[in-house]
Order: structure tokens, then sequence, then C-alpha cells
């Protein structure tokens, strides 16, 4: 099959474009620079054969607008045009884009091949060509692998092992320590299996458990017993330890009591109000003392402040407040300073008025020279009138209607010289056309004319021919011939006459007009000169008119305007004059105004002054001193006047809590007779009057209560500890139970007795964890040997599965290595043969021959050179570059063998030949075209050179360069036709 | 509760208490937690539906344990479910399969009051007065039983439903031992009313009346192969006569198989879209159960060698879609069963564009399929031993080939990692 043509119709960024596909053409190069969409047209090809992929030209279209319009043709001549959709439904229509087409249409120009594998099969990239020469390099060319690597593809090959061989490495490398899947898998197996053994609750487990479970129970229960046997004994011996220290005490507070003896004891209520006042009493001495020492501070502190008021001068009352004095001293102060700020100010202005004045007055002065230069221009606007302002206003100017006169004389002067002028022009003209007129005229007369008699005679001999011929025989044709002739010459003759006589008459009308034609130029003549006579007289005057200004101007309206350019300088020489002068009077004003405001402020600086001197008298002080100085004093007197009343304050705070003192003192003595007299009264109710025996007594109840408190609460606690007999006999049975131990001895023991149950509390709480997990793990729980078992299926399930996969891969890696020895046996001879063809080309001669060379057991590839030397290709043999040629070559090879007997299908060659020089470029296109002579071969290609050398192979008709705009071209060339 | 000839029974068989689900491969996001206990918990359902039910009788026809299982919790634990019966006033009848006769743990396991298993000397008949009930039956005192135990059983007692209940691999099933062989023939001559059976973990009503024979199938799957509801069979019995033998579904983890055809798929994506709505349909039946499923992607497609290329990627394509299921899904495993389409064949007399189709057809001369096969027994032998007992290095050989040739030929033919056209 072959393209014929391919058009884009809208695909990628392209719209209607158009290749066509030479016919019989063996190598067809499409060049594009960079941007022109080479890739873009490759694509197009395969996918006009293949169908448009999803990916494609999200470019510009939009999938249901892009197009492909494509013509192939058979090897039998069969042909199919159409256009591709990227529809997925229905993506073939016919060349008109009308009518759906079957997509089975299109199967027979297949070759059964579908996109992927005709791309892989039916191109060649400069990516595979390298990457096909490293493998011949790295595969130290061993011949199986290079033959199946060509008609794979190398990139297929290559991509084919390494997933298989990939994915076998990852399931299973062999080592203990593998990382591979089968080896962590198993690993992780062992483990969990170990972790389940341990789990495993056999029946003999079981049974030991469950004895172990009743061991712990009865020891547990053991221990509990015999702990609460210990506590117990500790309680009781904490108890008796305390009980003796009581019945020791109880011992002691009989005897304290009987020492008190028998007197009777004072009632409750009488002896507690005894204590409290007793208590009180003691408390008021101690109160009255204190107030007394401070009534004699408060009196000291009185004399203090008395002796610091003296001190401030209390005596001296000032008239008025020195505060304000301040203030208003201040006041004047600054009224004294503004005035006197006030007064230099003005004294300044005076200054800057003054010197304003001066400068106004300058300038003034110097207003005609500044005025000569400023209006330089305009003078020179008047030459050529020389001088100064002075001398130009001196110039005499005629009055403006003398000027008007003047002009109006001038312009009728100058245009009736132009009139005449003109005239006598038209008028010369009139008489040369008349006299050019004449002399044709003279000229047309001149010649022979027929005289008279001639006419005449003519006349006759045309009569008589005529009468005689009317008479005579009609049938004499010579006869009329003769009249005919007669008649012709008399008729000339006649003619010639009359001719000559209009020839006289224009000739005479002519000499008469030429005659009339000098008079008027004569005329005209005359006038000019009359004309210009009056002109010269006219232009006399302006000169004698401009002479008079000192001037040379000849037009009286250039006059004009001279006289209007000096006016207007005058004018404004006059204003600038008048400017400066008013500036001047401008200053004076200003002076006087100065003076005048200087009087006033000197006026109210003296009153200023005056007003803080009359203040200053009457506050009895020099107002000379200054005001700082004033002011000091003032100050003096205002903190004199603070001190003094801060002492009075003082004074009077110090009276007040004099009296407060002497307040309280007397309270106190008011309250400590009261209750002496209580004291009295009871003395002589209870004691006879005496207080002191009073107090005696009362003390000694207290006591006895206290004893009789204290025996009751003991003898209680006892009854508590021997619970059985209370009372009396309770501390009876005590101290027999004591015998004679000691609280000392008692602790002792039961601190003994408190260990031992601390102790075996411990060791219950330990036999009751171990029965705890004893008991747990009867009940499963810990590790679960179900759950580590399920676990144990799943690691079991992955490991069949790697397994099974390794093992697929594995016999698909077996059948790889068969079928490329397979492979090699059945096309390895032809292949090569054909192969060393084209490698001798490749090569451009440096390689004559392939041959096959056993090397370490394995059949290798080597390269013969013309010299015979044998060349290995591998790593240490051959350059990289001739490796690329020769994967070049056996990739052809096998493209042309591969094709034979079935439908042959275009090559694709992309861009292969960017690292080759141009010899070897040539050299693979003349390869190409070889191929060529098998299928289409389309070489696509950005670089120009590559076009040349398919030029330089000389295949004539046979190369067809396609060229494709880049876009900037198309779009050029497309608004160049729409601006067309 | 019954009365004498109208009762109601629950016939179950074949708990297998703690074995675990097998096949099931981990993956990222498989619902590991969900396929513990799977056992237990249909053994707890079948508790559940005796309570609920209020039957009077719970038949238990053998293989409560497994054989090789040596954990006694699983014993100690079905104690528990006993006593739960017993205490529900349900009368219990076990009786020893092959495997519970392997059983070293099941031995020493003391039954709760209520219990009773049928002895394994001989045959053994209780009797139940007020419902109207005779079982006969005889446990297996060994694993290995390869008498017709059938035979021995005693005449049915007149006025009375017999149940007659046996371990049994009848005539021979497909995956079982054969144990305790008898006819259906051998059954029916017995004269019982039910034969009670079990060890044939599929469910079949073998006969369905005069007498009623049926196997409850496991109450709970436990690989790929035991698909669909698993339970036990709940039996109402009137005046003596079986009026209904219905199946109850017991299971947690349901166990299923889908083939996805990918005939007609446009792409991958339009194929996992079907695994999608297939596994989301499947997930949907088990209704909240775990599913655990075997999906086999089939049908002739032009996807054959993308599908084979990246087997890889499509494992894990089609275990993520479970998680987009109704409800948990684990995905046992992929098969893929696709074949190619004859246009995506190559055809050509020579070279190149033959080398799919002569790969597809390699054969495997003896003496590499020897070296393979020693190779692949090389791997096997470094297998736990668990695992090396269910490989057979000849026999995975022999299965592998048909893949492989695919896998290749699916790489000869189809578009490498690095061809990729953009059309710009």
């Amino acid at each position: 099959m072959r393209f014929e043509r391919l058009v884009l119709r809208r695909y990628g960024a392209f719209q209607e474009r158009t290749l066509d596909f030479a016919p019989g053409a063996r190598l067809h190069v499409v060049h594009g620079p960079n941007g022109a969409g080479k890739s873009t047209t490759l694509a197009a090809l395969r996918s006009a054969l293949f169908g448009i992929t999803a990916k494609e030209g999200a470019f510009r279209y939009a999938p249901a607008t892009r197009r492909l319009e494509v013509a192939l043709v058979r090897g039998d001549g069969e042909r199919i045009e159409f256009q591709r959709r990227s529809s997925p439904t229905q993506p073939l229509w016919s060349a008109d884009d009308a009518e759906p087409l079957d997509a089975a249409a299109l199967v027979p120009f297949l070759g059964g091949l579908d996109r992927a594998t005709y791309t892989r099969l039916f191109g060649l990239d400069q990516e595979e060509l390298r990457t096909g020469g490293e493998d011949l390099v790295e595969q130290r060319a061993e011949l199986g692998q290079a033959l199946f690597s060509a008609a794979l593809g190398a990139e297929r090959l290559a991509e084919v092992r390494d997933a298989l061989g990939g994915e076998l490495a990852a399931l299973h490398t062999p080592g203990s320590r593998s990382k591979a899947r089968v080896a962590e898998l198993t690993r992780e197996h062992a483990d969990l299996k170990r972790r389940r053994r341990d789990a495993e609750f056999s029946q003999g487990a079981l049974k030991k458990a469950r004895k172990e479970i009743r061991e712990l129970e009865a020891r547990a229960d053991a221990l509990d017993g015999e702990r609460r046997e210990h506590e117990r004994r500790a309680e009781r011996l904490t108890s008796l330890a305390a009980a003796a220290r009581d019945l020791a005490r109880l011992d002691d507070l009989v005897e304290k009591r009987s020492a008190f003896g028998e007197e009777p004891a004072l009632a409750e209520g009488v002896a507690s109000e005894v204590r409290v006042l007793f208590d009180e009493l003691k408390r008021s001495d101690v109160e009255a003392t204190e107030g007394r020492r401070a009534e004699l501070e408060r009196k000291q502190e009185l004399r203090d402040a008395r002796a610091a008021r003296t001190e401030a001068g209390d005596g001296e009352a000032s008239g008025s407040d020195p505060e304000a004095d301040r203030r208003m001293l201040a006041q004047l102060g600054r009224a004294l300073v503004q005035a006197a700020g006030r007064r230099e100010e003005a004294e300044r202005a005076l200054e800057r008025a003054r010197a304003a004045h001066a400068r106004a007055v300058e300038t003034h002065a110097a207003a005609p020279a500044r005025a000569a230069e400023e209006f330089a221009a305009d003078f020179d606007a008047l030459s050529p009138f020389r001088g100064g302002l002075e001398s130009l206003r001196a110039v005499r100017v005629p009055s403006e209607s003398a000027f008007e006169q003047l002009s109006v004389r001038e312009s009728s002067a100058e245009s009736a010289a132009e009139s005449a002028a003109r005239s006598l022009e038209e008028a010369e003209e009139k008489e040369r056309a008349a006299l050019s007129r004449t002399e044709r005229a003279r000229a047309a007369v001149g010649g022979d004319v027929p005289s008279a008699e001639a006419v005449s005679d003519a006349r006759d001999a045309r009569d008589r021919a005529l009468e005689s011929a009317l008479s005579a025989e009609p049938s004499r044709p010579e006869r009329v011939l003769e009249v005919a002739r007669l008649v012709a010459e008399a008729d000339g003759l006649i003619d010639e006459r009359l001719a000559a006589g209009a020839g006289e008459a224009e000739l005479r009308l002519a000499e008469r007009e030429e005659a009339q034609a000098r008079a008027a130029c004569w005329r005209a003549r005359a006038e000019a000169a009359a004309r210009t006579d009056e002109r010269e007289v006219v232009r006399a005057d302006v000169r004698t008119a401009a002479n008079s200004m000192g001037l040379d101007h000849a037009s009286a309206a250039g006059l004009a305007a001279w006289c209007a350019r000096r006016s207007a300088l005058l004018e404004r020489a006059r204003d600038a004059l008048a400017r400066t002068q008013e500036a001047i009077d401008a200053a004076r004003d200003g002076v006087e105004s100065c003076d005048v405001d200087l009087g006033v402020a000197r006026r109210a600086a003296e009153r200023a002054s005056s007003a803080l001197a009359e203040w200053s008298h009457e506050r009895g002080l020099d107002g000379a001193l200054g005001v700082d100085a004033l002011d000091e004093i003032l100050a003096e007197r205002a903190q004199r006047a603070t001190r003094v009343r801060a002492a009075s304050e003082a004074v009077a705070l110090a009276e007040r809590r004099l009296g407060a003192a002497q307040e309280r003192l007397a309270a106190q003595a008011e309250g400590r007779a009261e209750r002496e007299a209580r004291v009295a009264a009871l003395a002589e109710e209870h004691a006879s009057g005496d207080a002191e025996l009073l107090r005696a007594r009362s003390e000694r109840a207290d006591a006895l209560r206290a004893l009789d408190d204290e025996r009751a609460t003991i003898t209680a606690r006892l009854d508590d500890v021997s619970a059985e007999s209370p009372g009396e006999d309770g501390a009876a049975s005590l101290r027999a139970e004591l015998a004679d131990r000691g609280p000392a001895e008692l602790s002792e023991s039961a601190a003994e007795a408190k260990n031992a149950a601390e102790h075996l509390a411990e060791e219950r709480s330990d036999a009751r964890e171990r029965l705890g997990r004893a008991r747990q793990a009867l009940e499963g729980g810990g590790d679960d040997a179900a759950s580590l078992e399920g676990q144990l299926a799943q690691v079991e399930a992955e490991l069949e599965t790697a397994v099974e996969r390794f093992s697929v891969l594995h016999t698909a890696e077996h059948l790889l290595e068969r079928e490329i020895r397979s492979y090699r046996e059945r096309s390895q001879a032809p292949l090569l043969a054909r192969a060393q063809e084209l490698f001798r080309t490749l090569t451009l001669g440096s390689f004559e021959s392939l041959q096959t060379d056993e090397e370490k057991g394995r059949d290798v590839l080597k390269a013969r050179r013309p010299s015979g030397e044998l060349v290995p290709v591998g790593m240490s043999g051959m350059s990289e570059g001739t490796a690329y040629q020769l994967y070049l070559a056996l990739r052809i090879a096998t493209v042309e063998r591969s094709i034979r007997g079935v439908e042959p299908m275009p090559f694709l060659a992309d861009d292969l030949f960017t690292t080759f020089d141009d010899d070897r470029t040539r050299a693979g296109l003349e390869v190409l075209a070889e191929l060529g002579r098998s299928t289409q071969v389309v070489v696509f290609t950005h670089h120009r050179p590559v076009v040349e050398s398919a030029r330089e192979l000389g295949l004539g008709d046979a190369l067809d360069v396609i060229e494709l705009e880049s876009e900037v071209e198309r779009e050029t060339r497309q608004s160049g036709a729409s601006a067309g | 509760m019954g009365s004498p000839g109208s009762f109601r029974f629950l016939h179950a068989a074949d708990l297998h208490i703690d074995s675990p689900l097998r096949g099931l491969a981990r993956y990222e996001g498989a619902p590991a937690e969900r396929i513990r206990g799977a056992t237990r918990e249909a053994v707890d359902n079948l508790v559940a539906l005796a309570k609920q039910e209020s039957v009077d009788l719970v038949v238990i026809a053998g293989d409560v344990f497994d054989g090789d299982w040596k954990d006694v919790h699983a014993g100690l634990w079905f104690q528990k479910r006993l006593e739960e019966l017993v205490d529900a006033g349900t009368e219990v009848f076990l009786l020893r399969g092959n495997h519970d006769a392997a059983s070293t743990m099941s031995k020493g396991l003391a039954l709760p009051d209520g219990v009773r298993r049928f002895r394994d000397k001989a045959p053994e008949t209780h009797r139940i007065e007020s419902l109207g009930v005779a079982l006969h039956g005889q446990s297996f005192a060994q694993r290995e039983v390869t008498d017709n135990l059938s035979i021995a059983y005693p005449e049915p007692i007149a006025g009375v439903f017999n149940i007659g209940v046996l371990h049994t691999s009848l005539a021979g099933y497909e995956g079982h031992d054969s144990y305790a062989p008898c006819s259906v023939a051998d059954l029916v001559q017995k004269g019982y009313d039910y034969w009670a059976l079990g060890h044939v973990h599929g469910r079949e009503v073998v006969r369905d009346g005069d007498p009623w024979i049926v196997f409850p199938g496991n109450p709970q799957g436990r690989h790929a192969r035991e698909t669909g509801p698993k339970g036990a069979t709940l039996v109402t019995v009137e005046d003596g006569e079986v009026i209904e033998a219905e199946h109850r579904v017991l299971d947690a983890v349901r166990w299923a198989a889908i083939e996805v055809d990918a005939h007609g798929a446009r792409n991958v994506e339009d194929l996992l879209g079907r695994v999608r709505a297939e596994l989301d349909a499947a997930s949907r039946g088990a209704a909240g159960r775990l599913l655990a499923v075997r999906v086999t992607l089939c049908g002739a497609t032009p996807l054959d060698g993308e599908l084979r290329r990246s087997e890889e990627r499509i494992d894990a394509e089609v275990r993520a879609s479970g998680f987009a299921a109704a409800g948990e899904v684990w995905v046992e495993k992929v098969r893929l069963r696709t074949t190619g389409t004859e246009a995506s064949r190559i055809r050509g007399e020579a070279g190149f564009a033959a080398l799919a189709d002569r790969v597809r057809d390699a054969g495997l001369p003896d003496e590499d399929r020897e070296r393979l096969a020693a190779e692949l027994a090389a791997l096997v032998q470094r297998l736990p031993a668990e695992v090396r007992a269910r490989v057979d290095s000849t026999e995975l050989l022999d299965s592998s080939l048909g893949p492989a040739r695919a896998l290749l030929a699916a790489h000869f033919a189809g578009p490498g990692l690095s061809d990729s056209e953009d059309g710009r």
C-alpha cells in the first residue's frame, strides 16, 4: 500500500494542508523547519490509517470537527479515498465527507496491522537507532539477539526482557536474606507459625492450667486468713499500748486529787467571774501605763509643732498674695517684651522699606538702557534705522492721510503700468500672427494659374467630343473614353482657375489685417511708455518721503509698516518707564507707612515699661531691678507663706491628738474603778473581804475541775478497750491482761504484727495476679492462635499466587529465548546476506562483509574490513556510529524480508540522520531508497542538508521532496492571499 | 415447644470452628479484621437461630472442629455455646466426623449435661419420648472410615419420627474425601424419616421425602469454591411428617465468584467499570456480610494484550474496585481468562510480523519442560511445607504455559511503554 495523498483538513494546528506523494517515487523526503508540524504530519499519516486517538489534536479543533482526508493505493492497483473523523463509532466517511463508509473497506489496505504494530515495525526514529546500536554493542553482538532485536524492534525487545526479568527478580531471587517476595513471605510464614505454636493451648496445657488455678485459689484464700489474723492482733496490741498509758495517767490523777484536801470549792459561776475580773484588772493596769505614755508623747508633739510655727514666722502676714503677684509680674513682663519686639520689628520694616525705595530709584534710572537691550529685536526689525530710543522718537513721520494718499497713487500707477505692458504684449502677438498669415497667403498665391483661354479651349474640345460622340454610333467604346478624358481635363482646368482666384482674395484680406495690427501695436507701445513714466513719478515721491525719515524704502506700504513698528516700540518703551516710576512711588509709600508703624510701636513700649514701674512701686518693690529679680523676690515670699501655713496646720493636729489621748485615759480609769468595786463585793461575800484569798479559791476550783474532766475521758476510753466489763471492772481486767508489759513493748509487738500482715497481703496479691493470668490463658486471651492461623492462610495464599506468577513469567522468559534462537535459525543466512550489502553502502565501503564467528561458545557477529581485518561488534571493536549503521542495515534487511509476499506498508523514517555526517547521510538515504524499491519510504526531516543530500543521489523523478510550510510562512501567505 | 410427632429441629454440620478462610491474599485496604472469627460467628448465628426459633433439637452431623487444630480454646468456646443451648431447653446431638475423630483437642472436652454424642464403637439410638423422636447414629472412631456405616444402623422404631445421623460422602463428591460410603438406596431402604447427613460442604437436598436426605452444607464457606449463602437446615415436623426443610443462612463471610465479560469493552477503564458494577451487585447480595470474591475476566477482547502486559496493575485496579462496592469486599483472586480477537492478531508470511503468532502457538519440547519443571521444583522446595503440599511443579508448569504464551504474544504485539504519539 502507498500513500497517494494526505490532506489535514482540520487536524493538529493545521487546516487544509495537502501532501501529494509522487507516484513511482522511491524516496519521499518531507522537509519542514521547526514549527512546520513535521511530527503532526507524521502522526496524521498513522492516524489516517488507524484512527485519530483521543490524545491527539486537543490542539485547536474540537474532536468532532477534526478531519483527515487520505488516498491510498494498493500493490494490485486497488484505490481507496476517504475522510477520517475522530468519532469512535463512525470514523470513516466518503471522500466528499457526505456518506458514512464501512470500516471493513479499509482493512485490505492495512496489511493486518494495528497502529502500535505498524508504528513499531514500519517506523524508525533516531531514538530507536540509538537503542539498537547500543544494544548491539552491549550484547557484544550475540547473533540471535542482534537479529531478533532488529525484527521486534530493539526498544521493544529490551522492554519485554526488562518487564519479564524485573518482575521475576521481584518475585524470587535465591539467597537466604533475599528481599524478593517469595523469600519475604516464607520468612513471615515461619515467624507466624512460631507465634501460632506459642499461642496454641493443648489438652495437656488445659489440665495443667486448671490445676494451677485451683492451687492458686487455695493459696490465695489461706494467705487471706493468715493476714486477717495478724491484722487483728496488731490492732489489739495498739489498743493495749494506749490503755497502759491511760492507766498510769489515771493513777497520777487520783493522787493529785487527794492532794487538794477537803476545803469546799467556789461555785463554778463565781469562780469563773472572779477569774475574768482578775484577768481584766491585770489588763487595765497595762492599758493605763500605755495611755500615760501616749499622753506624754502627744504633748511633746504639740510643743514641737508650735516651735516650728514660730520659726516659720507666723507674725509676718503679707497684704497681698505672692503667687497672684508673680502672675501679674509675668504678665507685665510679657507685655514689655512683646512691645519691645514689636518696636524692633517696626524698625526692621522701616529699614527694608527704605532699601526697597533706593532699589526702585535705581531701577528707574537704568530703565532706558535696559529698554534698549530688551527691545533689540524690535530695533532690528526697524532696520536700516540705527540709533536709540531718543533718536527714534525724533524721526519725523508723515501723517497717516499723507501715507494713504501716497499708497493709493503708488498702487494705481503700478497696476496701470503693468496693464499697459500686458496690452503691448498682446498687440505685439497679434502683429506677429498677422505677419505670418500674410506670408502663408502670399506663398499660396505663387505658381502657374491656367489662363482663361486655356480653360475655354478645354471646354470647347470637351463639347466637341461630346457632340460627335452623341451623334456617332453608340457602340464605340474608345470614343466614350476619349469623351471622358476630355471632360476631366476641362474640369481640372476650371478647378485650378477657381482656386487661384480664392488665394488672391485671401492674401488681400491678410495684408489688410496686418496693417491694422501694426497700427494697434504702435498705439499700445505709446500707452505703455506713458504709464511707465507716471509710475516713475510716484516712485520718486515715495523715495522722497523715505529719505525724509532717514530710510530708503521704496514702497509706501513698507514705509507705513515701518512707522507702525516704530509706534509700537515707542509705546512699549513708554510703558516700561511708567512701570519703574510706579515702583518708586509704591516704595515711597511703603517707607512712610513703616515710619508711622515705628512711632506706634515705640509708644507702646514706653507704656509697658511705665506700667511695670508703677506696679512695682505699689508693691513696695524697686521696678528698676528688672522682671527676673522681682520674680525672685516674689517667689521667696510665696515659699515663706507656704511654710507658715503648714506649721499652723501641724499645731492644730497635735492639739487634737493630745485631746483624744487624754479622753481614752479617763475612760480606762473609770472601767478599772468599776471592776475593783465588783471584786471587793465578791471578796466580801466569799472570802471575808480578802481579794487575794478570793483569787486563790477561784484558781483551786479550776484545777479540781480539770482533773475530774481528764479522769472521765480516760475511764471512758479504757471501757472501750475492755468491752466486756465496763467501768472500774474494765480497768481492773485490763490491768490483769497487761500484767507488767509496758506501752513501748506493746507498740513494738503491734508494729511486728502489722508488718507480717502487710507481707501476707503482698503475697496474696501476687497469687491473685497469677490466677488472673492463668484464667485469662484458659479463656484464650493474648495472641490468638485462630487469628494467627488465619494470617498464615493469607500468607500461604500469597505464596501460591507468587509461585504461580513466577512460573508463568519464567516460562515466558524461556519461550522468548527459544523464539530468539528459532528466529535466528530461520532468518540468519538471507538476512545477513542482504544486511551486509546495505552495511557496505552505509559505511562507504569501510566494511565489506558481515560474518558469524564462534567466541566462547556463542555465535557472534563480526564485520570484515577490505583489508581482511575482522572487527567484532562490541565495546572494544566497533564505534558507536558504526553500530548505529549496522543496526540500520539489519533493520532494513528485516523489513525487506518481512514484506515479501504480503502487502507492503509504507515505511516512515523520522529524522534518522541527526548524528550522521553528510556522506553517511547520503549513504543512509541511498539505503532507504533501496528499500523504496520494495515499499513506499517516507523520510521526515527538519534539516535542509538532508534534502540536499537526497538530491545529490541523482534519483531524478524517483525522488519526491515535499516541503512543509512553517506556521509563520503559512500565516503570511494566508494573510497575503486574503489581502489580495 | 414440640409435642409427640410435632416439633422443629435444626440440622447443621461441618462447623470447622477456628479453621481459617483460605486463599485470601492480603492487600492494602483489605478488610482483614472482618475475616477473623468468621467460623465462630457462624456458630453464634446458629445458636441465636435455635433460640429465636425455639427449636426442640439441634443435630450436628460431624466435623465440629478441624482435624489438626490443637488449640483447646476452640473447644472451651464451643462448650459455652452448647451450655447456652442447653440452658434454652434445647436437646443437642453431636456426632464425630472424620475431622473430630482426628482431633486430639476435642477428645478431652467434657460435654455439658443435656448434650449427647453418638458413640463410635457401634450405632446408638437416643429417644425423646416427649417429642416422639428417635435419633440413630454412629460417630467416627478414627479419621479414615471406609466402611458403609449405614448398614449397621438399627431398624426404625415404629410410631416415632426416625432421624438417621451420619457423616458420609455418599457415593463420592468432588473435593471431598470418600468416608463412610453408602448409596442413596442404602439410606432409603433403612425406612427412616429423615437422614441428617454431614461432610459435604455444599448444601444439597438429596431427597425431599420418603425419606428426606439432606446435606445442610457448612455454615461458613472457607474458600473460593464454597460460594453462596451458607447455613443450616431448619426442619418442621408435624404429625410425624416433614412439612418444611428450610435453608437458613448463617455465614458471616460470603464467598462469591463473578465473571466479567470484557467483550465489547472500549478500554480498560470501561472494563473496570463493569467490574465495579458486578462487585457492587454481588456485595449488595451479601446483605451486609463481608464478601470474599474471585473475579474472572473473560471473553474475546482487543484489550487482551493490554490486560496481560499489565496484569499486576489490573490486579490492583480490580481489588481497588472493591472499595467502591456497597459493602466490604475482599477480592480473593483476579483471574485473567480473556482471549484476543482476530483483529488484534498479526498476520504475515515471513519475518517479524509472524512473531506474535508463532509464540502464541509455541510448543514446549519435553527436555525444556523437564528443565523448567526442575527449576520450579527448586523454588517450591524452599516454600513452607503447607504450601509445598499444595503445589505440584509439573502441574504448575503445564498450567503456566498458556498464560506465558499469551503474555509474550501480548508483549510482542502491543504498544510498548515508550510508544506514545500525541498527534502534535
